[in-house]
């Protein structure tokens, strides 16, 4: 009972304070700021954890048990960063289905729905992305890739190759 | 020296090995088949490995009914969430645009024109394939040139997502953000 209290009490911390940052001024680079916020959380639970039971307040975990909530806030951490960038950043199949949702039975006409695409999913936006990202460069009018960029650019064509997958996007 | 508790710990870990084992040898054994028929059968095989090792573990331990309870929501979200990784894992080579054109510029060499890639992946494109994917997975369906909701899944999950943005960003960069039907289009 104990480590799943602080296993949800470390990352629930770490999303309070997340919370808290975001009302106050949205990060530019909200992914990085995240994973900093989710790392310090940790480090400052298991920090208090180590504190607490050598003063005595705590009976001491096994080693195992230390892995446990740091498998568990890990987990719930990348789970939520992949969560988060479909908020940070639109997802077009989700947003047409909310739009046509909206409209209730009278449904949406093809200009409406690609009217609205074209405010929340322009190319632009997935190129300044990746400028920003530091994934790619431009100049003269061409993209080229980082030694970041190309770095994932081959990690994710021998995936999807391995998976015997067709280009997507 | 041996800590049984470890099994517990691994437990979800055994289920994601599991899960990706099975979706590649799958994938890899019906190419032509459609991606999420894979990671369905193998979240599922995954899911009750680690359903059944984390139960098993808890009933044969000395625990009390809370804590074993507890234990096992702990690990019942650890796989949730690993399961979840995995998934995006190879979704993002399905429906990821960015990835798409990390790799297209990646494979022409000596990088790609913007021209080419404005072009090449214009909104009406992206549209298009997007439509197309919803169409044939059923959560759209047209009829008299208009466009409804079919398979409720998907569309739960993204009203999900949306109290989710509301939560998060708050009422003002919610509202800001969200897509609006272009003027020329509104009903006078």
């Amino acid at each position: 009972m104990w480590v799943t209290a602080v296993a949800f009490g470390i990352f629930f911390a770490g999303f309070f304070v997340h919370l808290l940052v975001w009302r106050i001024s949205l990060p530019t680079r909200q992914t990085a700021a995240l994973v900093v916020i989710f790392f310090l959380s940790l480090v400052g639970g298991m920090t208090t954890l180590f504190a607490c039971v050598a003063a005595g307040y705590a009976t001491p975990f096994r080693v195992w048990e230390y892995l446990h909530v740091i498998l568990f806030h890990l987990t719930l951490m990348f789970t939520y960063l992949i969560v988060y960038t479909s908020i940070e950043e639109r997802s077009p199949s989700m947003t047409l289905l909310v739009f046509v949702h909206e409209a209730g039975k009278t449904g949406r006409t093809r200009e409406e729905m690609a009217g609205v695409l074209t405010g929340i999913a322009p190319v632009e936006i997935r190129l300044r992305g990746m400028v920003r990202d530091h994934l790619t460069v431009e100049s003269d009018g061409v993209c080229r890739l980082t030694s970041k960029g190309r770095a994932w650019a081959c990690v994710f064509s021998t995936w999807r190759r391995f998976l015997k997958m067709k280009k997507g996007g | 020296m041996y800590d049984p508790y470890a099994v517990l710990v691994l437990a979800p870990v055994f289920g994601l090995m599991v899960y990706a084992v099975s979706q590649i040898v799958i994938i890899r054994a019906a190419p032509d088949r459609s991606p999420y028929f894979s990671m369905f059968v193998g979240n599922i095989a995954g899911f009750l490995l680690s359903l059944v090792v984390t139960i098993g573990w808890l009933w044969g331990s000395e625990l009390s009914t809370p804590n074993k309870v507890a234990l096992f929501a702990m690990n019942f979200a650890i796989y949730l969430g690993v399961g979840f990784c995995y998934f995006n894992l190879v979704n993002i080579i399905i429906a990821s645009l960015r990835v798409r054109m990390l790799e297209e510029i990646w494979l022409a060499g000596d990088g790609l024109p913007a021209r080419q890639l404005l072009d090449g992946y214009n909104s009406e494109k992206v549209f298009e394939v997007r439509i197309a994917r919803l169409l044939n997975g059923g959560h759209l369906v047209e009829s008299d040139g208009r466009f409804v909701n079919g398979k409720k899944r998907f569309l739960w999950l993204a009203l999900f997502w949306e109290v989710l943005r509301r939560v998060i960003l708050g009422r003002k960069r919610f509202a800001a953000g969200r897509p609006k039907v272009p003027s020329s289009l509104r009903a006078p």
